[in-house]
């Protein structure tokens, strides 16, 4: 005898596969939709004192990321840029760590020094 | 005997206490006892009904609904003022000719420490459009560059930074509201200084610190770019005040800038560490697009630029350069125009 399983089980299974399809699918037409009206940079990520710092340089060595301060930051030598960015989004930030080089999109960069980025999304590569 | 000696003994001690703690004072750094100039900014959203009322660096709130009639004289715009500027050796000369005892109170031109330029490196510029047109302004002792100053600002975190700000009263500068409060923190700028017309390092007209300042409540609360502004108010400095010394530029109300020349000019940050010295550059060019509250332009500007003044061809102040945007695919410049609510605000602040 076969141990058939109950129709609504299998109804709540797929109930829930769709339910995460359909996640899966406005997630990704988010991330489309907000890139769109965007531009994107390559750089570093810098975590310091609560601050996501978003640097650029061709030579930025871990060590730089390392002794990153705060403290008279926009004299800088080591980067070419220093930025902050800010989140409004409330992007996961998960997963991302200072020292990682990540792609960001942005809509926005509000010209104070050091400038501070509106970021959309953000990618680790 | 025994009595003389424990006295004397008293005596040395207090004179050792003494020196003790007079030795212990003059180890304290002297900013231990100095304030911030600014105290520390709480605001509470709830006690603002309307996006343009003004909130101090306390965090107090100014109603818009009790400013806004205050311009019942329809004036769409605040005079300019001539600074007086360096004292000419025209006038020293007659004021010796006339016998009279002379005491200069300009204040004295200050070096800016040339901190920026130990960067050696190129700093890629974020929002050149094409090919650079800044360049740089080679007298400001004159109007209206006079009036573009350089701020150099402390962030209550221990971080610096600097932007742009344009005299638009005697101790009045208008710049963006987001080189004075982190509309993401709600956390207000604990000192700033202000320099106007600076050239090669030196600060022509003195340097100023800010006593308090002016920002719309909208832009705390949501960091809105239409509410991107914001008024400081400096101290004088040996009696005197900044806009005296180097003059100040008027306000414009605009409902239209479309198709309309302006000019901004600065203190970009990618130039200054090419050039090794503080200085100022601009451009000027046309609004391309516009809507009710913003101006879109493609005027080379860079950071550091933030809080320039949009000046009209009669340079009056008719908006604040923010940043840039991305519009429809493509990178332009823009900031807030000087609309009915922001001249209301502006004006009011100018009081």
């Amino acid at each position: 005898m076969k141990n058939r399983i109950p129709k609504s089980i299998i109804n709540t299974v797929l109930l829930l596969l769709f339910l995460v399809a359909l996640w899966f699918l406005g997630n990704v037409s988010q991330l489309f939709a907000s890139k769109e009206n965007t531009e994107s940079e390559i750089g570093y990520i810098v975590m310091h004192e609560g601050i996501v710092y978003f640097i650029q340089g061709k030579d930025v060595q871990q060590s730089d990321i390392e002794s990153f301060s705060s403290v008279n930051l926009m004299y800088l030598n080591k980067f070419e840029s220093v930025s902050i960015l800010i989140n409004e989004s409330k992007l996961s930030m998960k997963g991302i760590k200072s020292g990682d080089k990540v792609r960001i999109w942005y809509s926005e960069i509000l010209e104070s020094s050091p400038a501070k980025i509106k970021v959309i999304c953000i990618e680790k590569l | 005997m025994l009595v003389n000696n424990s006295l004397g003994g008293m005596k040395m001690k207090k004179i050792t206490l003494k020196f003790f703690f007079m030795f212990i004072f003059l180890l304290v750094p002297m900013n231990v006892f100095a304030e911030d100039q600014l105290r520390s900014f709480t605001f509470d959203s709830n006690e603002s009904s309307h996006p343009y009322d003004m909130v101090n660096s306390k965090g107090e709130i100014i109603k818009y609904e009790d400013f806004k009639n205050n311009n019942l004289q329809l004036i769409n715009e605040t005079p300019s003022f001539q600074g007086t500027g360096k004292i000419s050796p025209v006038q020293i000369d007659s004021l010796i000719f006339h016998s009279k005892s002379f005491i200069d109170l300009t204040p004295s031109p200050v070096i800016i420490e040339d901190n920026l330029s130990k960067n050696t490196n190129e700093i890629t510029p974020y929002i050149v459009i094409g090919e650079d047109g800044r360049t740089i302004v080679e007298n400001t002792q004159i109007e209206p560059f006079s009036s573009i100053s350089y701020i150099e600002l402390n962030w209550a975190d221990g971080t610096s930074g600097t932007c742009t700000g344009t005299l638009i009263g005697r101790n009045r500068v208008l710049t963006n509201a987001h080189c004075v409060i982190d509309a993401g923190t709600q956390r207000g700028i604990s000192s700033a200084t202000v320099y106007p017309g600076v050239s090669d390092s030196t600060g022509w007209f003195g340097s100023y610190n800010v006593r308090d300042y002016f920002v719309p409540s909208n832009w705390i609360s949501t960091g809105s770019t239409s509410e991107d502004f914001a008024v400081l108010v400096l101290d004088a400095n040996n009696n005197r005040h900044a806009g005296d010394a180097a003059g100040f530029l008027g306000i414009r109300q605009v409902n239209n800038l479309l198709n309309e020349n302006v000019g901004i000019f600065g203190y970009p940050g990618d130039l200054i560490r090419a050039g090794g010295v503080v200085s100022q550059f601009g451009m000027r060019g046309n609004v391309t697009r516009e809507d009710t509250s913003l101006a879109f332009y493609t005027i080379d500007t860079a950071p550091g630029q933030s809080g320039s003044a949009l000046l009209n061809a009669n340079n009056q102040v008719v908006g604040v350069h923010r940043g840039s945007y991305i519009v429809n695919g493509n990178t332009m410049n823009g900031g807030p125009k000087m609309n009915s609510n922001m001249f209301n605000f502006v004006s009011q602040a100018l009081q």
